[in-house]
């Protein structure tokens, strides 16, 4: 059993991951690239270690310098975070074969959910409720595409099966379109992700993202902590997050996150995971699992009252879970809002110096960030500087926190979304509850047009 | 490769008198032809400012040796003169020895770090003084 953690990540998940370690009375190994050599947290590991140059591929992406890093500072086990090596089956498989714990799925796990047509013959055995489409990888041939089309029904979309995260698809509204989207699709994926086969499946017009956290030990058992609602996104990456979803029978949720929990015992899953589900007129389509911690899993604690951090830790030692499904109790609402170093409207990112940082807080507010005043947000690397999360016992009390605390944040020094996330709040649609995946793309088109009407 | 490595590989060519290297992998070639011309004043990225004094520090994370475990003395001490390509020290992770080397000709002026100790990438290990 592991006592010495080295953090192969960066940033907030990275403090984060230390934190979790030390209230375990683990001893950590922060690794940083030259550029974050100056991160304020890397003081609070026992040992920090830089292991490459700026460059993610040369630091936080190279399995070489981590392996190493881990060897000469004698860390027995690898918490991965979340993005970088984070869903690298190679990785996984690389780190048990040093003799280290991989804190994450085994790497067979993450091969299987990272090629999504297997996953989704894994989910449909499992009876995980999936987007019409077969559970196969497409034909080489048009015609029987076409043929396979007609059957679900247009408008669908094709997708790599080595994508993922809203990369390597292609919505497509009737048959005429169909030969060069599949043409142009095959060649991207095959470029992208090095696996040139595609799927098929309905397209959802409205649909919400919805998903559900499950963490499972290596005893058999598995849980489901609760569902999120991440449908307030911006080009597939999400702004804000909340817990539980609005407006969904909670009957119904819970009868897809048993099978989610039916399909972990079924794959033998080990850790914490994601079940990402499309939301739409009263049903549940599956679409991908994340196999590892998110970004969004503050809201599940702060409703659960769960470190998932730590249990995640406590699973990969071995330990057997310590509750069962009738012990979690989910308690108000959780939002939580994405502070990255951007513009609030252009988006660009907006790296520098941080020259003030007022932070809000009192009850039910929550601070996720590594950053501070004098801090120099590096241009290298994600923009997110903090994840602002606020609790209430209902929805409304939820939002009126989360508009007061982003009211009294100030930062100065670079550009953030706070505006934006201020707008949003205010938002009537958002307010209501249940918005769709497309919303925030189209509220900022029009907000813009809007703007710009005012400005002629 | 590095450019580093590039320019290390150019001054053995050089030393030898070879004119051409064609280097063919699966993905990239790599030639190096010497045209006999400034090849001797090739910059060396780790000199500094001031032209004469240089640092060697660590590629990779790892324990900072000055000799090898089963050899008594230490691979470079102060005051010694090193030629490009020698190697002046190890930094060991997990049994595997990972050798430092001198960038340029020189001599040692100083070791910068403790052997024994735990460096990361771009720990400053020696200054050298170059030739």
């Amino acid at each position: 059993m592991f006592d010495k953690v080295l953090i192969a990540n960066r940033g907030e998940i990275a403090l984060r991951i230390l934190r979790a370690c030390r209230e375990l009375g683990l001893k950590t190994v922060a690794i940083h690239s030259q550029a974050d050599s100056d991160a304020g947290y890397l003081r609070l590991a026992d040992e920090a270690l830089c292991i490459g140059p700026a460059s993610p591929r040369e630091s936080y992406l190279n399995a070489a310098a981590l392996l190493l890093a881990a060897e000469a500072s004698g860390a027995q086990a690898i918490h991965p975070g979340y993005g970088f090596l984070s869903e690298n089956a190679d990785f996984a498989e690389r780190v048990e074969a040093q003799g280290l714990a991989f804190i994450g799925p085994t790497a067979a796990s993450i091969r299987i959910m990272g090629d999504k047509v297997a996953a989704k013959r894994a989910m449909r055995e499992a009876g995980v409720p999936c987007v019409p489409g077969p559970d196969s990888a497409l034909p080489e041939y048009v015609a029987e595409v076409a043929r396979i089309a007609a059957d679900i029904g247009y408008p669908v979309i094709i997708k790599a099966a080595g994508g993922g995260g809203g990369r390597g698809m292609r919505m497509i509204r009737e048959e005429a379109e169909l030969a060069d989207a599949l043409a142009v699709t095959r060649e991207e994926a095959r470029r992208a992700f090095a696996n040139p086969d595609l799927y098929i499946e309905k397209f959802l017009e409205h649909p919400r993202h919805v998903e559900i956290q499950v963490l499972c030990d290596t005893h058999g058992n598995a849980l489901w902590l609760g569902d999120r609602d991440c449908s307030m996104q911006r080009r597939n990456q999400k702004v804000i997050e909340e817990a539980p979803a609005p407006g969904i029978p909670r009957d119904l949720v819970t009868e897809v996150a048993d099978r989610c929990v039916a399909a972990c015992l079924r794959i033998g899953y080990r850790g914490v995971g994601t079940f990402e589900f499309l939301y739409e007129d009263g049903a549940f389509y599956f679409i991908e699992m994340n196999t590892r911690l998110q970004v969004e899993h503050p809201v599940t604690e702060m409703v659960s009252g769960l470190d998932i951090v730590q249990e995640q830790i406590r699973v990969a030692r071995g330990e057997p879970l310590r509750l069962r499904q009738s012990d979690i109790v989910r308690r108000g609402h959780a939002i939580e809002c994405r502070i990255n170093a951007e513009d609030p409207f252009t988006f660009t990112p907006s790296p520098g110096t941080i020259t003030r940082w007022d932070l809000p807080g009192g009850p039910g507010v929550r601070i996720d960030s590594h950053a501070l005043a004098g801090y120099c947000v590096p241009p290298y690397y994600d923009s997110l500087i903090a994840k602002l999360i606020v609790h209430g016992e209902t929805r409304e009390e939820a939002l009126g926190r989360a508009h007061i605390a982003l009211s009294e944040m100030v930062v100065e020094g670079i550009k953030t979304n706070i505006p934006l996330h201020l707008d949003l709040i205010a938002d009537a649609a958002f307010r209501a509850g249940g918005s769709d995946i497309h919303h925030l793309e189209k509220w900022l088109k029009t907000s813009r047009d809007g703007a710009a009407a005012g400005e002629a | 490769m590095e450019a580093a490595e590039i320019e290390q590989v150019a001054r053995w060519l050089e030393e030898a008198g070879i004119a051409v290297l064609d280097i063919t992998g699966p993905a990239r070639s790599i030639r190096i032809t010497m045209d006999g011309a400034g090849t001797a004043d090739l910059p060396s990225p780790a000199v500094s400012a001031g032209g004469s004094r240089a640092v060697v520090a660590a590629a990779s994370p790892g324990t900072f040796r000055d000799r090898h475990p089963l050899h008594g003395t230490p691979l470079a001490s102060e005051g010694q003169a090193v030629k490009a390509g020698d190697i002046i020290g190890l930094v060991e992770a997990g049994g595997v020895f990972v050798p430092v080397t001198a960038r340029a000709d020189g001599t040692i002026v100083r070791r910068l770090a403790e052997p024994g100790t735990l460096v990361g990438f771009g720990t400053p290990l020696w200054e050298l003084a170059a030739a």
